[in-house]
């Protein structure tokens, strides 16, 4: 198996204030990696830097083997950003332009879409259930249509791994379930490789196959049922969180 | 009215309203989705200490009114990049900069009233046939761009960090964009004045964007009002011996008012 993500020795900071301090890692290419740990811990960070959205103070990410930035050119990587805020709420283009929008990078200057390009984003649209919608406009979804959106969006790119930044925040829970179903069918049976970044420790147990955990410095690279051991949730999350786990 | 169209510069006013008014929203659009009106009127503001520089020196204000606005928006955008402000406070500073130097500028020299109030407002005689020719074109290389760079620019506007991961440069495009404007405004203020060149480059595209539809129907919208308001608002110029800019974007504000009652 491929190593898809490797990080290497990564130190990030805002000023004196430090985020990230000496994180390893790596990740196979077909793993779904949930990204936990608790606000301020450098989830976002880490994501971002793996992204080649922000350049480590010290250390290397490699993406397949090249830098964040080679693989982009690439057409390697796809994203699907916070949508709580910023444009995504009121940008003025229908379902099918936002998702045509992947394709951006592989096309031309100025060259229109091809009929390959048109049977790339109708796939996209088809398998996160926006088939029908494509016209509606972005601004008029609610939050789970507008979530399957950006991930079609990113899978129109063709990417190898797709990272998620807390994409379920301000989605109902019924919507919720379903754009968990999209993301396993993905990478069971597409293969995709998954990096999500998450609060719901109790959701990513059922879903990701491994975790890694942060708080300012990696604290595990484990399996879920490692995970949920005392002595890694204490080290993330503090002396008082105990883990509630259901059996139905 | 017709035999006011035999006259040179009202040929030269309708052509160069025509080319402007198909170019101010192709840019207005991009700034509008991004949150960034006002930099249209921030350039306008500094293009105004560039027109006075002009006026002093005896050089065409529209080039010093170029040059003045391009370097301002390059520096806008390099300190928009660092962070080392909120982008409309940024703009705010750079506006009030423009329009002090402007007033200094002016009150060193009395003699260039004249001139200046058609700079302000928009004069239907100020187009000379060298405007117009260089209207048509900076009109003709910033659409081929644009056409060019369209979809480059939806994903940038739509979200910065999804265009760095799908391979693409924003700043580039950013760039590409401010410079852009600030042309536009150097060279639309000739018809529509100072104080209103920005008004041209927003108005129509809100008043699109009311209309609720995609991103392309949206823009091609925005053109067909630009172009309606610059045509009647020059008519009404004409007939009615009213200042041009005044005109124009009067006549685009009532457009907007009846876009309000799609929105509902």
């Amino acid at each position: 198996m491929q190593v898809a993500i490797e990080a290497k020795n990564l130190h990030f900071g805002y000023g004196a204030t430090k985020v990230l301090e000496g994180v390893n890692f790596q990740v196979q290419q077909g793993d779904y990696v949930a990204l936990i740990g608790p606000n301020g811990g450098g989830k976002t960070t880490l994501l971002k830097l793996l992204l080649g959205l922000l350049k480590p103070s010290v250390g290397e990410v490699l993406l397949f083997n090249q830098s964040p930035q080679e693989a982009a050119k690439k057409g390697k990587l796809g994203y699907v950003p916070q949508l709580s805020g910023g444009r995504a709420f009121d940008f003025p283009a229908t379902i099918f332009e936002l998702v045509a929008s992947g394709r951006t990078a592989k096309l031309g200057l100025g060259k229109p879409l091809k009929p390959e390009d048109r049977d790339i984003i109708e796939q996209a649209l088809s398998k996160t259930g926006l088939q029908e919608d494509y016209k509606k406009l972005v601004p008029n979804l609610s939050g789970g249509q507008r979530q399957r959106a950006f991930i079609a969006r990113a899978l129109a790119a063709e990417p190898e791994v797709l990272f998620l930044d807390e994409p379920v925040a301000g989605v109902d829970l019924g919507q919720q379930g379903r754009f968990y179903e999209l993301l396993s069918g993905l990478n069971q049976q597409e293969g995709l490789t998954l990096v999500f970044v998450s609060h719901d420790v109790g959701v990513m147990s059922r879903q990701a196959n491994r975790f890694l955990c942060l708080n300012k410095k990696l604290v595990c690279h484990e399996s879920p049922d490692n995970f949920l051991k005392q002595e890694f949730m204490d080290e993330i999350y503090g002396k008082t969180l105990t883990p509630l786990t259901h059996h139905h | 009215m017709l035999e006011l169209l035999e006259y040179g510069f009202v040929q030269r006013a309708f052509m160069a309203g025509a080319i402007l008014a198909l170019l101010a929203p192709l840019i207005g659009y991009f700034l509008v989705v991004r949150r960034y009106s006002l930099l249209a009127d921030c350039l306008a503001h500094v293009s105004l200490a560039g027109v006075a520089l002009g006026l002093i020196t005896q050089i065409n204000p529209v080039f010093t009114a170029m040059g003045v606005s391009s370097s301002t928006a390059l520096l806008i955008e390099k300190l928009r990049q660092k962070n080392k402000l909120l982008g409309e406070s940024l703009l705010a500073l750079f506006l009030w900069a423009g329009l002090a130097g402007a007033v200094v500028l002016i009150s060193l020299n009395q003699g260039f009233n004249i001139d200046l109030f058609s700079f302000l407002f928009g004069s239907i005689t100020a187009v000379t046939p060298e405007d117009l020719q260089l209207i048509a074109l900076l009109g003709l290389s910033l659409g081929v761009l644009f056409a060019l760079f369209a979809k480059r620019l939806f994903l940038i506007a739509l979200d910065e960090d999804l265009a760095l991961v799908s391979g693409l440069n924003p700043s580039l495009y950013n760039y590409f964009l401010i410079l852009a404007a600030s042309i536009t405004v150097s060279v639309t203020m000739r018809i529509v004045g100072v104080m209103l060149v920005g008004a041209m480059m927003v108005i129509p595209v809100l008043t699109a964007l009311n209309l609720k539809v995609g991103f392309r129907q949206t823009l091609l919208w925005a053109l067909f009002f630009s172009c309606a308001s610059m045509t009647l608002g020059l008519c009404l110029s004409l007939v009615f011996d009213i200042v041009s800019g005044g005109a124009i974007i009067l006549t685009a504000l009532s457009f907007y008012l009846l876009s309000l009652t799609k929105r509902g």
